[in-house]
């Protein structure tokens, strides 16, 4: 694993390169905020807050601020960041197609739509995991549904088409259902509605960082470790049936993994667009299309990505007082980035 | 090389055409073993292909496909896993194309999968490997491109490669050459022949005549789904045959240089 490979860059130095600048990133996006904190003491409470040092070592006011507040929220930021990314890079890669998005298969709309319920029956200021946990069935639903049509229209086989088909299909489905509701609920719930919509980390506590703790690493992990099979299924279905790789099989277990992290990511953030569609394209420019390496790049670039344009958020409401929203910031600052390499790399052929 | 051997038996495939089946095989047998470059050839949807697939294990066809190893004894190809087929027959498609930037030395390095563990990578000896058929096919200079910036001539040659890193004792190839020319045809013959005496056993879809009757220790000729001949190529490649198969009146005769040569009458 650790030779070189073809000149591109091996996983173990991705992963070291990576790993270390995530936590440079952590620690200084913690630091950023209304009351000043060196860096010593932020390593401090971080440390405590992971159960490393004992918490009585570190002074209690600071730990609060660290633990209570700027800690989880960053730690959204990188699971949301790192997880969108690494389920963008799966399903591009499944669907051969660059413009594909985690959100294929209606995890946003579901989402968007078991949001609005929660919201709409004025259950979601009763409990603080109400709100995620009725997203994530919401989105759940509509996955099961778009692979339930997929399988039944072709008998057992489940090709990218109607996939992307039933996607749209079901999308427009949950959309309709989410407008119709928009129109009967009254205007404090339909503006509350619209900055869900927007994404965002504002508030995010401890709570939110275990709800997507488990799916967010779990399925990473996973996908990691299917990735070389993706590789292979770029060949066609039938080149790797002859390599020994089931596509059909691979896709559905893929699909289903990287839709559960998105889930998961998107009831608890809101859906924040754009990371994990840019991500993959910036990285594969970088690591090469390979995905196992591919992969690694992404989760740990998706998770600074997105802890840098939080730390703006928080930076220019410092400002201001009032809280942009993520998804402006991603949008901002990466499609700029992305016309530039579009634009450096111009001459040679672009993704598929 | 560990020996092998195919065998086909009675294979029927159809696929619908409006209210009736449109019959791609019907009743074909085939086999080949170790030692053996069989060209398959035949007309446009003569079922060439379809053949080729459901040995490869792509198409479910009635009949029996039986594969032997030398341990196993005659096993019905349903009866090994898809790794282990993997590890016995490649596949080589007429065009792959393959999106993304991969390199010709990441594609071909695909060709080890079935040899890999689950979730390990390419080790140094899959390197040489790779290194080994990107020579053999007048690739090795191109390693570093990217496939999609390839000829189409040039890409062949490079899946052939990833066929050939999988090292496998039973190739099956279709059309191997179509996108060559007569120069990289000729290596890609007599690389396909030095295979064959190295112990493997080659099938190959083929639709030069002249080459197949050359390179070929047999020659399957298919028509509208049916067997009309297999054997050695002199045997099979009768004006006859030819006239059945093609429809066209041919004269068969032996040049000094290649013997089996034919032109076509006005």
């Amino acid at each position: 694993m650790g030779s070189k490979q073809n000149g591109r860059l091996p996983i173990s130095i991705i992963a070291i390169i990576g790993g270390l600048s995530l936590i440079i990133t952590i620690v200084l996006s913690v630091q950023v905020g209304s009351t000043r904190i060196s860096i010593p003491d932020i390593i401090r409470s971080i440390l405590a807050a992971i159960g490393v040092i004992p918490v009585d070592s570190v002074d209690p006011s600071i730990y609060m601020v660290i633990n209570g507040v700027r800690l989880p929220r960053v730690l959204c930021g990188v699971l949301a960041g790192g997880g969108l990314a690494v389920s963008g890079t799966i399903m591009q890669g499944v669907f051969r197609n660059p413009l594909a998005d985690p959100g294929l298969l209606g995890v946003s709309a579901g989402a968007s739509f078991g949001a609005l319920i929660s919201m709409s029956f004025g259950m979601a200021a009763s409990f603080i995991l109400y709100l995620p946990t009725m997203a994530f069935i919401g989105a759940l639903l509509a996955v099961l549904i778009i692979i339930g049509i997929s399988f039944a229209t072709h008998g057992g086989r489940v090709s990218s088409v109607s996939l992307i088909m039933s996607g749209m299909a079901v999308s427009a489905l949950f959309s309709a259902l989410t407008s119709l509701l928009l129109t009967l609920v009254n205007e404090y719930q339909v503006n509350n509605y619209i900055f869900w919509t927007m994404g965002g980390l504002t508030n995010r506590r401890w709570e939110h960082v275990m709800t997507m703790l488990v799916p967010v690493i779990g399925c990473t992990i996973a996908l990691f470790l299917l990735a070389g099979r993706l590789d292979v299924m770029l060949l066609g279905d039938e080149q790797a049936h002859a390599l020994g790789v089931r596509s059909s099989r691979n896709r559905i277990l893929m699909i289903v993994l990287a839709s559960l992290c998105t889930a998961s990511i998107v009831s608890v953030t809101g859906p924040i667009g754009f990371v994990g569609l840019i991500i993959p394209h910036i990285f594969r420019m970088i690591v090469g299309p390979s995905h196992r390496r591919l992969c690694v790049a992404s989760f740990f670039g998706g998770g600074m990505f997105l802890t840098i344009c939080d730390t703006l958020v928080r930076f220019i409401s410092g400002f201001n007082g009032r809280e942009l929203s993520v998804g402006i910031i991603t949008a901002l600052i990466g499609s700029p980035y992305f016309i530039f390499l579009l634009i450096k790399r111009r001459g040679k052929t672009f993704t598929a | 090389m560990q020996d092998i051997s195919i065998i086909a038996e009675k294979l029927e495939y159809s696929v619908p055409k409006g209210v009736d089946e449109l019959s791609i095989l019907r009743s074909v047998d085939f086999a080949a073993c170790s030692g053996e470059f069989v060209g398959i050839v035949g007309p446009n949807g003569a079922g060439k292909t379809t053949l080729l697939k459901a040995m490869a294990g792509f198409i479910k066809v009635k009949g029996d496909i039986f594969l032997n190893n030398n341990q196993s004894g005659n096993q019905s190809l349903r009866s090994f896993s898809l790794r282990e087929r993997a590890q016995m027959m490649c596949y080589m498609h007429q065009d792959t194309v393959v999106p993304f930037e991969f390199t010709v030395k990441e594609v071909t390095s695909m060709g080890r999968h079935p040899w890999l563990g689950s979730f390990s990578d390419p080790c140094a000896a899959d390197d040489k490997k790779v290194d080994e058929a990107l020579k053999a096919v007048d690739c090795y200079e191109l390693a570093d491109r990217f496939v999609q910036q390839l000829s189409g001539g040039e890409r062949q040659r490079v899946m052939l490669a990833r066929a050939l890193t999988q090292d496998t004792p039973l190739m099956l190839l279709d059309e191997p050459t179509s996108s060559l020319d007569i120069r990289y045809a000729q290596n890609v013959y007599r690389l396909c022949q030095q295979e064959v005496s190295a112990g493997k056993c080659v099938v190959a879809v083929l639709h030069d005549l002249r080459q197949a009757a050359r390179v070929c220790t047999r020659i399957c000729l298919l028509h509208e789904g049916v067997v009309i001949a297999d054997g050695v190529p002199d045997e099979v490649l009768t004006a006859k045959n030819i006239k059945k198969a093609y429809g066209i009146n041919a004269n068969i005769f032996r040049n000094p240089v290649d013997e089996w040569d034919y032109y076509v009458e006005k």
